[in-house]
């Protein structure tokens, strides 16, 4: 078998690309050798060597431009959809609609956690709620980072999957995460975590999840390649994890719980949680200088509960339009739920071992990062190549 | 595939039954109670009257989005609708959350001075209530409102303030005195010694069963000689813990003592609820 497939390939070239980009920020060099250089490793690449001479013309290629990507465009977004912005006005309208309506219909902070949990972030939480989601590792679950979209469209997914059957949950899948960022009013946050999300949907529906690796490094490239400077933004790094996690990490938590006598759907939302959990937590230390412990448990408590909150409030909102009267007493549904997600956060960060404070050095947190995705790549390569069960 | 709907529609009739219990036991109320919230919503004043027949009527919203949270509390699942706001005067501590409340609430109708704001709040307020086409009453004392048994009177300003733009806000507060059965009540917004002496001599002030401080207990109102004229039985202060103010003012706190009126401190008790019947009232805090 050969070691560098072209998908892998592919997959190096953005990374290098993406590497330049960081040199850039740091180091200047003289334009025209910059060009000279790329030029000539392009060549040798495309000449056809032997396959490590291929690889590092392959990667220095990738590297040069992205530190010209950088010095052009100076980190700087260089993709103007001004035209975006009109249509987007529009959308902003039409979600002040409906949030109006469901803070008119619900009890606070219950109102604005549905609509949050519904809309994304630009809707204002209640303070002290907010730092409590935090504590406990539920923040995810309002859009305040891309993180929630990817994780959310993944629950979507193991939760509906086995009732709707695949093909319908993906349109179900792509239909939320479509109507989400026109909602939200398509914030670069939200469309970054769409594009993560129309990842992992495509890998499931080629039938083929472990694939969209090379999926995720084709968006991380392209949103750099349009706005380099966002590899320095927390939220992407963050989301960037999440989805590796999500990609390569998950099914093999899956597959180890596979001996516990818990349903299916439980065994999926805490693989992909604890996936999540464990590739974003040395990148949330280093920046946040904390980690949710009880993370895993109060995603236990609450996700599950998502899709059913999301399809009784989406279908409430319909209704608040259609029709008022019946629509308010349809939100009013809601309210059992997002008191009990209320209630969960509540209780489990008062306990004192919710999080603790434990400061990384960056250094120390990429270390740590590397050996998490080494050990993934391991994990993962193992599950692969598992000796399967033959059902004659 | 019909498993799936079966189950769906199970767990909506779940939801439905936890929410209409939870509902019918938060609305359940003793028979002719009349209850009066000070709410705990920091620095600021947010006070609502909830009627026996759950008509509500809320005087000023602190700042922010605190009343919200405590509203929820006080007021069953389903009710989401307030049947007079008044707003005492422009002031961020007593409108801010009104402007949330607005945006929250079913409000029937509003009640102001007139007198014109300088601040963001004051125009987003306006707006707000322009935009929900809710009825904006310009009132000065003599103003009265019923619910059932409840009976409100504006007692001061004495004069109309529609489009002045008043040097001190506060010397605008709509103050109100309200009767019910026996019981009776005096909200004073931020009304300072002044607009007291001015009560005073026109002979409007009469023996009140519970006071509210006026401006958070600072020494700018409060003064003993209406104090001895109101006779309260117990005195409630709405104001912050530890604020920077220095509310409430310890020479208004020994006047009171002085007299020997109990007070109540939204800042050390919590919410303060006083239940009032016809003929009697109590109170509970809750933190």
């Amino acid at each position: 078998m050969r070691l560098w497939t072209p998908s892998r390939q592919f997959i190096l070239f953005w990374l290098a690309l993406i590497g330049g980009v960081v040199i850039g920020n740091y180091w200047q060099f003289p334009l025209p050798t910059l060009l000279w250089i790329g030029a000539l490793w392009l060549l040798v690449f495309i000449s056809g060597q032997v396959w490590k001479i291929e690889l590092l013309a392959l990667s220095l290629f990738g590297a040069t431009a992205g530190v010209i990507l950088w010095q052009l465009t100076n980190g700087e977004s260089w993709l103007h959809l001004s035209w975006l912005i009109q249509f987007q006005e529009i959308l902003v309208g039409v979600r002040d609609s409906i949030v109006e309506k469901i803070f008119l219909a619900l009890p606070e902070p219950h109102g604005s956690l549905l609509a949050g949990i519904l809309l994304g972030n630009r809707v204002r939480l209640d303070r002290d709620l907010l730092e409590v989601f935090r504590l406990v590792g539920l923040s995810h679950i309002i859009a305040v980072s891309g993180y929630n979209l990817t994780i959310l469209t993944a629950n979507i997914r193991s939760v509906l999957k086995p009732a709707l059957g695949r093909k319908i949950t993906l349109a179900v899948a792509a239909i939320a995460v479509v109507s989400f960022v026109l909602l939200s009013g398509a914030p670069p946050s939200i469309i970054r975590a769409a594009v993560m999300a129309g990842i992992l949907l495509w890998g499931e529906y080629l039938g083929r999840p472990q694939r969209s690796l090379g999926a995720l490094a084709l968006a991380a490239g392209v949103i750099v390649l349009f706005q380099p400077k966002i590899i320095f933004d927390i939220g992407f790094q963050l989301s960037i994890a999440a989805t590796y996690g999500l990609i390569r990490l998950a099914p093999v938590i899956t597959h180890t719980l596979g001996s516990f006598k818990i349903p299916d759907w439980l065994k999926l939302v805490l693989g992909e949680t604890l996936a999540a959990t464990i590739m974003t937590a040395p990148l949330i230390m280093a920046v946040f200088e904390r980690l949710a412990i009880v993370s895993p448990l109060s995603n236990i408590l609450v996700v599950p509960l998502i899709p059913l909150l999301m399809a009784i409030g989406i279908g409430s909102v319909v209704l608040l339009f259609v029709f008022p009267a019946v629509g308010s007493v349809v939100t009013l549904l809601t309210w059992p739920i997002l008191q009990w997600i209320i209630f969960v956060g509540e209780k489990l960060a008062s306990w004192q071992f919710a999080s603790t404070n434990v400061s990384l050095p960056g250094l120390a947190s990429a270390g740590i990062m590397l050996v998490f995705f080494i050990g993934a790549e391991i994990l993962n390569h193992r599950y692969q190549n598992r000796e399967r069960p033959i059902d004659a | 595939m019909r498993n799936t709907v079966g189950k769906f529609v199970g767990v909506l009739l779940l939801l439905g039954l936890i929410v209409f219990s939870v509902n019918s036991y938060q609305a359940q109320s003793v028979d002719g109670e009349l209850k009066l919230h000070i709410l705990d919503i920091g620095q600021g004043d947010a006070i609502l009257i909830d009627t026996a027949d759950n008509r509500q009527v809320l005087t000023d919203g602190g700042r922010g989005t605190a009343v919200l949270s405590q509203l929820s509390q006080v007021l069953p699942l389903s009710d989401k609708e307030i049947d007079l706001v008044i707003a005492t005067h422009n002031d961020a501590d007593h409108l801010g959350g009104l402007n949330e409340v607005l945006k929250h609430y079913h409000v029937r109708e509003v009640w102001v001075t007139g007198a014109i704001g300088t601040t963001k709040t004051y125009q987003t307020f306006l707006g707000l209530v322009e935009q929900n086409r809710i009825p904006l009453k310009k009132v000065q004392a003599g103003e009265v409102v019923r619910f059932g048994e409840l009976e409100g009177i504006v007692i001061y300003p004495l004069r109309s303030y529609d489009g002045v733009t008043p040097e001190n806000q506060n010397a605008t507060s709509i103050v109100t005195y309200w009767q019910y059965g026996k019981q009776s009540f005096l909200l004073t917004g931020d009304a300072e010694l002044p607009q007291e002496q001015e009560l005073l001599n026109r002979g409007l002030l009469r023996a009140v069963d519970i006071l509210k401080v006026s401006h958070h207990g600072s020494q700018t109102g409060t003064g003993e000689a209406f104090l001895k004229a109101l006779k309260p039985k117990v005195a409630a202060i709405s104001v912050g813990a530890n604020n920077s103010y220095g509310h409430p003012h310890p020479s208004v706190i020994s006047r009171l003592n002085k007299l020997k009126i109990p007070v109540l401190r939204t800042d050390q008790q919590g919410r303060i609820t006083f239940k009032l019947s016809l003929d009697k009232f109590s109170y509970t805090t809750v933190r």
